[in-house]
This record gives structure tokens, C-alpha cells and sequence, in this order.
């Protein structure tokens, strides 16, 4: 049977420790513990379903052990709250369309947060380049590119889309 | 691959002894995708050394000290004059994976080497390796075999890798051939230049992906060297020395195919590289 | 017919109804919903691509810790059935059984194992030793088809419903064709004639969530099925038969789906999932892994197409042959199909008199070929488009000129469409609506067609060209699909829609509020949509065949206005009217004099609680009479690389006629999809096998489809028209756009380096091999 190690990082947050096999993923590991807006995808860091924001950088949660986390800072989509209010990334893709069976979304909308967080205006080839690792097979992008523009534009603009 | 045990690693010192303690069963992570490439399922236990003090990008006398623990997506963002693995950062998979993949894991782990690897050979990067004791080696004399790669990094922690910063005269070329943005590498190619008084001073040119190890084209060099420093050096450049390496066809090409491929990509980054020298395009 | 301009909520861009929660990651997907101690399953899947077990020892797998149930062919019942999931009796050859003695490509399943966590689940498998005979496998078109060629289902039990060709002793799983006029007649009068061979890869629909279902028994013993699926009531009926169970003992339910594009037209895992919850009383969860949906899941099936043509040199095209070998890899569902709709979706579309079209579906050891965005319609536009263009330059018009000339028009008819039905001949139609020439004229001013010159105008390393190509699908399937729809009114004057429609991410259940709202004289936001619950909502055939808004839209306004009816008559009551002195507008029965009005909330507390009390509510149902076409004309603008041959789109065009656009952007948004996933499948994607017939590339890096960093600009622009029969005048819009990018590329290769490829994906290896072949000419 599994070997279950106690380990704790910060989680959304809040400081959590978790009994963690030291064969499983972090993906693996949120999802047990109902942080289920962490999707499953691929299992080889190709598809950034399973993104999640670790110390400030988007990353693979498939390709990070659980152990990995000790200490760091995680946030998962659960980490934007659930109020009444989306986080303007969520509204973005709403308003534009970008989402469509929506199982990449989580995984988009936390690329595009520790993009923005790090740079609130980027340009066009940064967001090629930094969201490159968050795949979509329903939209072509056409509409997730567009979202991300208006987010840089409006930030440019103080904050009015 | 299979995780048994996992131990965080706080020292140099500590990692080498656990590293030896552990033995076969040992294996070194930084930021640890290239588990993703060990498919057997033999139990392992883990050293993470990724909490060592083993990142960042010092620039100091013309030379960049780079911690093996410093991730892709640093190397992609860090800027200074004559920087360059930029360039092979900004081609490296995907934003997920520059965040957590580490100069020194691609170097020490992930085979086949059509990354970092290619383009430290092309710039003469030497790698500082602490096992029993620490040393300094060129990345030349671990990337020509198997044996010598294996034993390189066999109880042994890599601590920095050096490369030199590149001045007035001196271009690099970078060229990883994909299907797409994430894809896998058919041919790597890196070449760099050193121009004076408009001719060829110094020309180096290395290949991966397919080859087992990226390797310096020598013959190819010397063919280059003393020219002048021009598209026609390029055009001039004689590829049968090529016949004697054993090419491997990636991504359902042709070998006839990726010969010409191969030759077309070393043009390419010579010419860039020339151009970057020359501070023009040819 | 109500104008476009006068609708209120349909051609709007109402924002899709789910997205907030799947933004927020809600527990909406079938894995998120799977209980805690549910049973893990693992397949063991063949290494061969044509052996038969020989002897298979499961006793030590079932012992190992955690291991709950092991299946495979000894412990279950053998009962041939067809995977497709398509109506009832399916026009495809039944040929498969849950676990076979024989195994027909490498990832066929050969035993599950169901375990307490996965990794026990694996280390079972490696305990269940296997003997098998391998058998010579069959890998391509000429194999399959030759005298003495193994047969690949030689069981005694495989049989085809319905009455139509099934040979599996020669390998041939369907067979289709069509004549009409004079085709050798059409050759001979011809100016210039052309016969030339087109291939497609074997290609992956890649939805990010791959296969998924997990099921458990409820406190009475019924089998709840959790999955990912386009066609639960299918899937339902399959699983009944497939377990020997009576269909009243089974419920799917289809929660979110992430993505589908076709290959959930299928039950994949759901019987294996049912099995092992029925013998082991334990709720049971399968997912695959990526390479497992690779290797085993449904492909897109791989084309050899030969095309021969006759034209004159005054542009008319006097003859047209189509000859067609389709892989179906392994098992034969979708074969008969898939063919039919290169024809009937793709002739149809040049006026041509003298028309040959002769299809076989062959078995092969390989994967299943299975339903994919396009469905056949797609490898076929490749060679017949390609072939316009070759056309054009011959008679030396201008292709976009060559087109607008010889496509059909509203009013016109064509053989094809009574010729080829699915199993039996189609419905004759007449086309309706149709904007294509508008489609031509909008997207060649968006790429700048004018500007373009012939590839012998080119230098330089780097070269741009642009091409074109137009097409059609079709909006359901016409005759035999059947979708329906129930709504019941709340107190609060809000709305329960329940559809059997399936909503895979496309929108559809958003589209079908809009839809139910403009009937009712309502919003959107209005109505609480729920799909897809066997127990739950009505019947429908499941998202396939581009019927969602053709077929189940028109099912859920014909429910909308028997409601509405109900609702004008309590509104006539309460305002003291005649039922036809009254309307609906805004939420509300308004006299037509101006002298009151009710709002719907009155209306239902009346209803419910006040007089004459009922429960407002109505089920319809709709089967439709045509396919109506929408119509697409794409653009490309490329560049290639004459050195090494790679291709990089630069520019992409869709102009689109869906008829009305019930939600333009949701509309949009299946084109740009459409399109994206065209032109990896035209670049970069396909199946690559090593000499054991074992796919060698099954993961998103090594098979390469396109992220946001490798897409070019897309620019879709919506063309209206009105398609009389269809909800609101809609008609199709999620599967055309798939057709175009494949021959619109090939087409801008040539324009672009004077080099025509005719074997997709153009990679560069194929390019730079065409332009060295057009060197020497």
C-alpha cells in the first residue's frame, strides 16, 4: 500500500497539510482533496488542463510531484472566489465567447492570471508565448486571443474595457 | 517512474551524501519533468535538490554563471547584452513546463538532447559538477557518448554551468525544427561566430535530435573558417562531411529527407549567426 | 416567416448558460463527479494487430490486492453489437462483443480489471498471462482487398442489421455508389479530362477531455451510467444489449462533456463500466489515458480517393468519377455511413449530369475509424477541390470565377440526395436557402483575392500564395433521426427545458433557450435547461450529423409554441378575451386592443394555484424531411519555405451561411474551431505505425495539434440566409468549416510554390517532395 508522507503548502491562501503519497501528483492530490477545477488531460504537461499557479508561475499539475508543493504557494481556480463577481480573465473569455465545453477554461483563466499578475499589459507575443501550453480544441482561439487582448487593453487603460 | 521516498536536500554537501548513501536507487530532481521520460516503473527515491542555492543568472568578467536550478522561463526573461539562451528558451515545449523545467535537468536528464545541450556546445559552456569533489568540465567532453554522459552526472550534482557573454563580432544561430509550437525536434541546430576584419575568425557548429548526442560538426568548421564572412561562405559550405555521421529520421521523415533537412537548418543558423556578427542579414 | 431583424433573443449573442461554472471549475465534468470509493478499471489491450487468445489465465490478477472483478471473454456473455452509436437498427455491421477470443489491432481490449486504485489495477494486468497466436495482419487498402487476404472477422456471428452489402470474408464492411447520366459519355465529350489519387491520414478528434464513464447501481439495482457521451439514449440501448439487461434497467446521464467532435458518437467504455458494477455492486470509474485514447478510441478514418473528371473549355464540368476505399481499421461502425456522406454531401455541390461514385469501406488491422467532424464529407473536399483548382488552370479561368459558374443554387436539386440515404436512399431535396455566392464574393474581398498572382510570378526563398475552396455538409439526418423536447412553466413565469439534445460544449443547450425564448416572448435566462438524462428528458438521437439546431432546435419551437398555446389561453382567461384577441410579448399575454395585459408569473400562479388549475406544459418531437445545406466558401494565405518545404498559414477566411444565426458568436465559434482543428489535420496531424501496426505517436506533442502560439488570424464572417424549414430559418454550423482548411491549403501550396500536394497532412517532407517533383517539369 501507499506510503503516505505528511507534507503542507499554502493553498488558495490558506496553509493546509496533506498526507500525500510521494508517487502522486499534484494533480492527483488536489483533485482527491475536492479541488476538482483541476482538470485532467493528458498526464504529460502537453495540454494545461491541469494548470494550476505555483509561487506566482503557471504550471503542469500532472508534471509536479505532491511533495514538490512543500512550501510553496498554490492557487487553483477555486482560489478566484466564488462570489457574484467573476475575476475580470473569467468575464473576458465569457464575453468573447471563449468558452465552449469549457474543460480548458479553468486552466486558461489561471495561465492568463500569473501572466497578468507578473505584467498586467502584455503584447501580442506575449500572449502567444505564455499561453502556449494551455491546449483548446473547441474555439480555434480565435476568441481566447481576443479575451486576453481586451484584458491587456483595458489594463492599459485603467481599468475600462 | 515510480517515487518510493522523496528527501529535500538543503546542502550541496548534504545532496552528495545522499546521493552516494542512496545509490542506484537514487534519482535528482530539480524541477523534475524529466521523470515524465523514465518509463520504468523500478521504485525510486528521490532527491530534490530544487530548494538549493543553485538559481539565478550572475553575469561577472564576460561570463554568465547560470544555477542549474534556474528554470527555462528565467532563462527566457533574463536580459543583457549578449545573452542568447533566450533563444533557446522562447522554443522550449510550453509556458507550463519552461516554469518548472531547469537548465540543469535538461542538460543532465532529458534525453534525447535537442535543447540546451546543442547550443552550450556551440558556446563552449563549461559545467562546474560537485560529487566528491567539485570540478569543471566543458560540455564538450560530457556530450560525446553515452559513457562519458553517464558518467559525468553519476554521483555528481550539477551546480552551475558557465557560458561566455557574447561581445561585438560574435552571432549566434538557433534553429529547432517542430511541427508545432510544443512539438518535438527533428533537427536542433546552433551555430556561433566570431568575425574579424570581415572574415571568419572562429566558427562553431553543433547538431541534436538526430544524433545521439549533440555534436560539434568539426569538418564543417574548418571548411568555414577564414572565409569570408558573407552569404557566400555559406553558399560555399561543402555538406558531404556529413555523410559520415548516422543521422536519425525523427518525425516520420525520410533519411533523404532529413539529410537535406539537417543541411538546410546549419545553413540557416550559420547565416544568422554571420548576420548577428556582421550586424546586418545576408 | 418572421424577419430576422424582428427576433428578439434568437440572432442574438447570448452569452452560452454554463460558462460562469466552467470558469470556475465547477464539478460539472464526468470525472469530477465520480464517488470517492469507486473501483478503478484498467484494460489489458492487445500488443497484436491480429491474433487469436490462445489461453488466457486471469486467476493470479484476481488475487492480487484490491482487485475486485476481472473480464474478459470466458466470464462474460458473448453478444455481437455495434459500437456506433447511430439509430436503431444501425446501418453498420455488427461485429463486435464486450471481449473477444480474437483480438484485430493493437490496442483491442483483451481483459479489464477492476481494483481499488488504479495502480493495483495495473500491476494486475501484469499478471494475467496470455497465449496468442498471432495471425498476419492486414495494414492497407491492397492488402485488405486481395484475393486470400486474411480475414479479419471471420466470427460466424457478425451480421449486418439492415439489407445492405456485408462481405467480411473479403475484408469489405460496406459498399455505396451511384450513377447518373453517362459518365464515360460525360469523359469523352470532354475538353480535357483528369484522373488523379488523393490520400487522408488517420487523424484524432484531441477533445482535451478524453474517454471517461463510470457507473454504479442504484438502491434499486437499476445501472446509473455517468459518461461522456454525444448520444446517451443510444448508448443506453446499446448497453441493454451489449449486457443482455432490459433498457428500462439502464439511465445515462451526460453531465458537461469536454469536447467530442465525434468520437463520443460511440459506447467506448460504458459497458465495461456497467459490467463491473453489476458483478461487483461497487460504484466502477474508467478513464483513459491519452495514448489509450489514441490507440483505442475512434479516429477519423483514413481515404484513398480517386477522382476523374471531365471539363470543357467553357468551364463546364461534363463528368465526375469518385471512387473511394475508406479504412474503417478494426470494426466496421460508421463505414457504410461515413462513404455515404463523401457523396451526398460533397456531389451535390458542382452542376455535373454525368456522375460515377463507387465507395467500399474495407476492414483493416488498425484503429476504428469512427464519427469525426466532416464525416467523410471532409477527405472528400480535399480531392475535389483540389481538382477545381486543377480545372481552373487548365481551361485557364480563375478558380474563384470557375466556382461561382458551376455551384448549385437555391432551387436546384440533385440525385445524390434521394441516391445516397443512410442504408436506404436519402430524401429528395431541393436547396432552399443558399448565399453562397455572397460567401465567395465577402471572403475573397477579406483575403484580398485581387492581389493574387500565379506561382510562376514568385522568387525568393519564402513564398506566399492564396487559395480557395467552397463546400457543403448537411443538417441532420433526414427521415430517420428523431429529437424532442419538454418544457414545463414555474410560478415565477420561468421554464424547465428538458431536451434529450446533447450539448458536448457546442452551446446547444443555450441555443435552444434562445430558440424556446423568441417562441415564447420570453428571455433566455428564462428557462432552466437540462439535457441528455435517459430517465429525466425525452429522446433525442445525440449530437451528431450537424441536427442539434437543425432537428432538436425545430423540436423544442414546435414544444415552445404548444406551451405558448396554453399560456395565451389562461393570459385570454384572466384578461377576459378571446384566445385570438390576445399575443405574447415581452414576458407577457397582452390584449391586442391595448387594453391589459398579464404577466407569464400570473399566468402560472393562476395555473398552479389559482382556477382552472393545470400544469402549463407540452412535449413535441421532430423529424425532418431534408438535409438543408449550409454553405461555406474558406481562404487561405500561406507561406512556403522552398528550402525545407514547411508551410505556415498566414491568413484563414470562413465565410458561412448557417442560415439565421441563432447566437452569431456561439456560431463563430464552431467555425473557428472547425477551422483550427482543419488545419493541423491538413499540416501536421495523423497516425504514425511502426511495422506491428502499433501507433507510435499517441501524445498532444508527437501528434501535434496547433496551440494558441501556432494559430494564424481567423476571420469568420456570417453570411445569412433563411432556411424556411429550420427553427427561425437555422440551419447547420458545427461540422462544414472542417472541410475547407485541407484542399484551401493545398490550393494556396500551389499558388504559393507552384507545387500540388495530393497526400495530407502537408508535411514538410511533402511539400518540399512536390516542389522538387515540380522542378522537373
Amino acid at each position: 500500500m501507499m506510503k503516505m508522507k505528511k507534507i503542507s503548502f499554502t493553498l488558495n491562501g490558506v496553509e493546509k497539510e496533506f498526507e500525500i503519497d510521494p508517487n502522486e501528483r499534484l494533480l492527483a492530490l488536489l483533485r482527491r482533496n475536492g479541488y476538482k477545477g483541476t482538470k485532467y488531460g493528458c498526464l504529460e504537461g502537453a495540454c494545461g488542463a491541469c494548470t494550476v499557479i505555483m509561487d506566482g508561475k503557471a504550471v503542469a499539475s500532472c508534471l509536479v510531484f505532491a511533495f514538490q508543493a512543500q512550501g510553496r504557494s498554490i492557487v487553483t481556480i477555486e482560489g478566484l472566489g466564488d462570489g457574484p463577481e467573476l475575476h475580470e480573465i473569467q468575464q473576458a473569455l465569457i464575453d468573447e465567447g471563449a468558452v465552449q465545453c469549457g474543460y480548458c477554461t479553468p486552466g486558461m483563466v489561471l495561465s492568463a492570471k500569473a501572466m497578468f499578475d507578473e505584467n498586467p499589459t502584455p503584447d501580442e507575443e506575449t500572449i502567444k508565448v505564455q499561453m502556449d501550453g494551455n491546449l483548446c480544441r473547441c474555439t480555434g482561439y480565435e476568441k481566447i486571443w481576443s479575451a486576453m487582448k481586451k484584458v491587456s487593453a483595458s489594463h492599459r487603460n485603467g481599468g475600462k474595457r | 517512474m515510480k517515487i518510493h521516498d522523496f528527501v529535500f536536500a538543503t546542502k550541496i554537501s548534504e545532496a552528495c551524501e545522499l546521493l552516494r548513501k542512496t545509490g542506484e536507487s537514487a534519482y535528482l530532481i530539480a524541477g523534475g519533468t524529466s521523470t515524465f521520460f523514465v518509463k520504468s516503473r523500478a521504485p525510486r527515491n528521490v532527491i530534490d535538490i530544487n530548494r538549493l542555492p543553485l538559481k539565478g543568472i550572475a553575469k561577472k568578467d564576460g561570463v554568465f554563471k547560470i544555477g542549474a536550478c534556474t528554470t527555462v522561463n528565467e532563462l527566457m526573461k533574463y536580459k543583457a547584452a549578449g545573452w542568447v539562451l533566450n533563444r533557446v528558451a522562447l522554443r522550449f515545449v510550453n509556458q507550463q513546463v519552461r516554469n518548472i523545467s531547469t537548465i540543469g535537468g535538461n542538460v543532465a536528464k532529458v534525453f534525447y538532447w535537442c535543447d540546451f545541450p546543442v547550443a552550450l556546445r556551440v558556446l563552449e559552456g563549461t559545467l562546474t559538477l560537485t560529487g566528491s569533489a567539485t570540478h569543471r568540465v566543458k560540455i564538450s567532453e560530457v556530450f560525446h557518448n553515452i559513457t562519458a554522459q553517464k558518467a559525468a552526472f553519476k554521483n555528481a550534482i550539477l551546480e552551475y554551468i558557465e557560458i561566455p557573454q557574447l561581445t561585438k563580432g560574435m552571432g549566434f544561430g538557433y534553429a529547432k525544427e517542430t511541427r508545432t509550437s510544443e512539438g518535438f525536434s527533428s533537427v536542433t541546430a546552433a551555430a556561433f561566430v566570431q568575425v574579424e576584419h570581415g572574415l571568419i575568425a572562429d566558427v562553431r557548429i553543433a547538431l541534436g535530435a538526430v544524433l545521439p548526442f549533440p555534436l560539434r560538426m568539426f569538418d564543417l568548421e574548418a571548411s568555414l573558417k577564414g572565409k569570408k564572412a558573407d552569404r557566400s561562405a555559406v553558399e560555399g559550405m561543402n555538406f558531404q562531411k556529413l555523410d559520415k555521421y548516422n543521422l536519425t529520421p525523427r518525425e516520420g521523415m525520410t533519411p533523404e529527407y532529413c539529410r537535406h533537412l539537417v543541411e538546410v537548418k546549419i545553413a540557416d543558423v550559420v547565416s544568422a549567426a554571420l548576420a548577428e556578427a556582421t550586424g546586418g542579414s545576408l | 416567416m418572421k424577419p430576422v431583424e424582428k427576433m428578439k433573443v434568437v440572432h442574438q449573442s447570448v452569452k452560452k448558460i454554463d460558462a460562469p461554472a466552467l470558469s470556475r471549475g465547477k464539478h460539472l465534468f464526468t470525472g469530477d463527479l465520480t464517488p470517492p470509493h469507486a473501483l478503478h478499471i484498467k484494460m489489458l489491450w492487445s500488443p497484436h494487430a491480429h491474433a487469436r487468445i490462445k489461453s488466457i489465465d486471469v486467476r493470479a490478477a484476481e488475487k492480487m490486492p484490491g482487485v475486485k472483478c476481472v473480464l474478459y471473454h470466458g466470464n462474460v456473455p458473448r453478444i455481437i453489437h455495434c459500437t456506433a452509436g447511430q439509430g436503431y437498427p444501425e446501418p453498420s455491421p455488427y461485429d463486435t462483443v464486450m471481449f473477444d477470443k480474437k483480438v484485430r489491432y493493437v490496442g483491442d481490449r483483451v481483459a479489464a480489471v477492476a481494483a481499488e486504485t488504479p495502480e493495483q489495477a495495473l500491476d494486475a494486468l501484469d499478471a494475467i498471462k496470455v497465449q496468442y497466436e498471432v495471425l498476419e495482419p492486414v495494414f492497407d487498402y491492397d492488402a485488405a482487398l486481395r484475393d486470400g487476404a486474411p480475414v479479419i472477422h471471420d466470427e460466424p456471428d457478425a451480421f449486418v442489421p439492415i439489407p445492405v452489402p456485408y462481405e467480411p470474408k473479403k475484408n469489405i464492411v460496406a459498399k455505396v455508389g451511384m450513377k447518373a447520366g453517362d459518365f464515360e459519355k460525360g469523359m469523352r465529350e470532354a475538353d480535357f479530362t483528369f484522373d488523379q489519387t488523393f490520400e487522408t491520414p488517420y487523424a484524432q478528434h484531441c477533445p482535451i477531455e478524453g474517454y471517461i464513464s463510470w457507473a454504479q447501481l442504484d438502491p434499486h439495482g437499476r445501472i446509473v451510467i455517468t459518461t461522456s457521451t454525444q448520444v446517451p439514449f443510444h448508448t443506453r440501448r446499446i448497453v441493454a444489449r451489449t449486457l443482455d439487461v432490459p433498457v428500462q434497467k439502464i439511465r445515462v446521464i451526460k453531465p458537461r462533456i469536454g469536447g467530442g467532435f465525434g468520437c463520443k458518437q460511440e459506447m467506448l467504455l460504458e459497458d465495461v463500466v456497467a459490467m463491473v458494477a453489476l458483478r461487483t455492486r461497487r460504484p466502477a470509474f474508467w478513464a483513459l489515458t491519452r495514448a489509450e485514447v489514441f490507440r483505442s478510441g475512434r479516429t477519423r478514418h483514413p481515404m484513398r480517393l480517386r477522382l476523374r473528371y471531365g471539363v470543357k473549355k467553357n468551364g463546364d464540368i461534363s463528368a465526375i468519377g469518385l471512387d473511394i476505399i475508406n479504412n474503417t481499421g478494426a470494426y466496421g461502425g460508421h463505414g457504410l455511413t461515413v462513404m455515404s456522406c463523401s457523396g451526398s454531401k460533397v456531389l451535390p455541390l458542382y452542376h455535373v449530369e454525368n456522375i460515377h461514385f463507387d465507395a467500399k469501406s474495407i476492414y483493416t488491422n488498425l484503429p476504428v475509424g469512427g464519427a469525426y467532424r466532416g464525416f467523410g464529407a471532409t477527405q472528400a473536399y480535399f480531392g475535389v477541390e483540389s481538382m477545381v483548382d486543377v480545372m481552373a488552370e487548365k481551361i485557364g479561368m480563375d478558380p474563384l470565377r470557375f466556382r461561382k459558374r458551376n455551384h448549385i443554387v437555391s432551387g436546384e436539386s440533385h440525385p445524390a440526395f434521394e441516391a445516397l440515404g443512410e442504408g436506404k436512399p436519402g430524401a429528395p431535396m431541393t436547396i432552399g436557402s443558399c448565399s453562397l455566392d455572397e460567401c465567395i464574393d465577402k471572403g475573397a474581398r477579406e483575403i484580398g483575392w485581387d492581389r493574387r498572382t500565379p506561382p510562376s510570378a514568385k522568387t525568393g526563398r519564402f513564398r506566399r500564395g492564396i487559395g480557395m475552396s467552397i463546400h457543403m455538409q448537411g443538417s441532420s439526418v433526414p427521415e430517420i433521426d428523431m429529437g424532442a423536447a419538454s418544457i414545463k412553466m414555474n410560478d415565477d413565469g420561468s421554464f424547465n427545458l428538458h431536451v434529450g439534445a446533447t450539448d458536448l460544449g457546442t452551446g446547444s443547450d443555450t441555443i435552444l433557450a434562445q430558440i424556446a425564448a423568441e417562441e415564447l416572448a420570453t428571455t433566455a435566462d428564462k428557462f432552466i435547461v437540462y439535457s441528455s438524462d435517459t430517465d429525466m428528458t425525452p429522446f433525442d438521437k445525440g449530437a451528431y450529423a450537424s441536427s442539434t439546431t437543425y432537428l432538436s432546435g425545430e423540436a423544442v419551437r414546435k414544444t415552445a409554441a404548444k406551451v405558448k398555446e396554453q399560456i395565451l389561453k389562461v393570459g385570454a382567461e384572466m384578461l377576459h378575451k378571446n384566445i385570438d384577441e390576445v399575443d405574447v410579448d415581452d414576458a407577457h399575454v397582452v390584449a391586442r386592443d391595448g387594453s391589459g395585459k398579464v404577466s407569464y408569473q400570473d399566468i402560472a400562479l393562476r395555473s398552479l394555484y389559482e382556477a382552472n388549475q393545470f400544469q402549463i406544459a407540452a412535449i413535441e418531437s421532430h423529424v425532418t424531411h431534408k438535409s438543408p445545406p449550409p454553405f461555406t466558401a474558406h481562404f487561405a494565405e500561406v507561406e512556403v519555405d522552398m528550402e525545407t518545404g514547411k508551410v505556415r498559414v498566414l491568413k484563414y477566411v470562413a465565410a458561412v451561411d448557417c442560415g439565421t444565426a441563432i447566437n452569431p458568436q456561439l456560431s463563430e465559434g464552431q467555425t473557428e474551431g472547425a477551422v483550427l482543428n482543419g488545419i493541423s489535420y491538413a499540416l501536421t496531424e495523423e497516425y504514425r505505425f511502426d511495422e506491428s501496426g502499433k501507433m507510435t505517436n499517441p501524445s498532444f506533442s508527437a501528434y501535434n495539434i496547433f496551440s494558441l502560439r501556432d494559430k494564424p488570424e481567423i476571420k469568420t464572417i456570417l453570411v445569412p440566409s433563411y432556411e424556411e424549414t429550420g427553427p427561425f430559418g437555422a440551419k447547420s454550423v458545427s461540422e462544414i468549416s472542417i472541410n475547407g482548411p485541407m484542399p484551401s491549403i493545398a490550393n494556396a501550396i500551389y499558388n504559393a510554390a507552384g507545387a500540388r500536394v495530393y497526400q495530407a497532412p502537408f508535411t514538410q517532407e511533402r511539400v518540399w517532395r512536390a516542389i522538387q517533383e515540380s522542378k522537373k517539369k
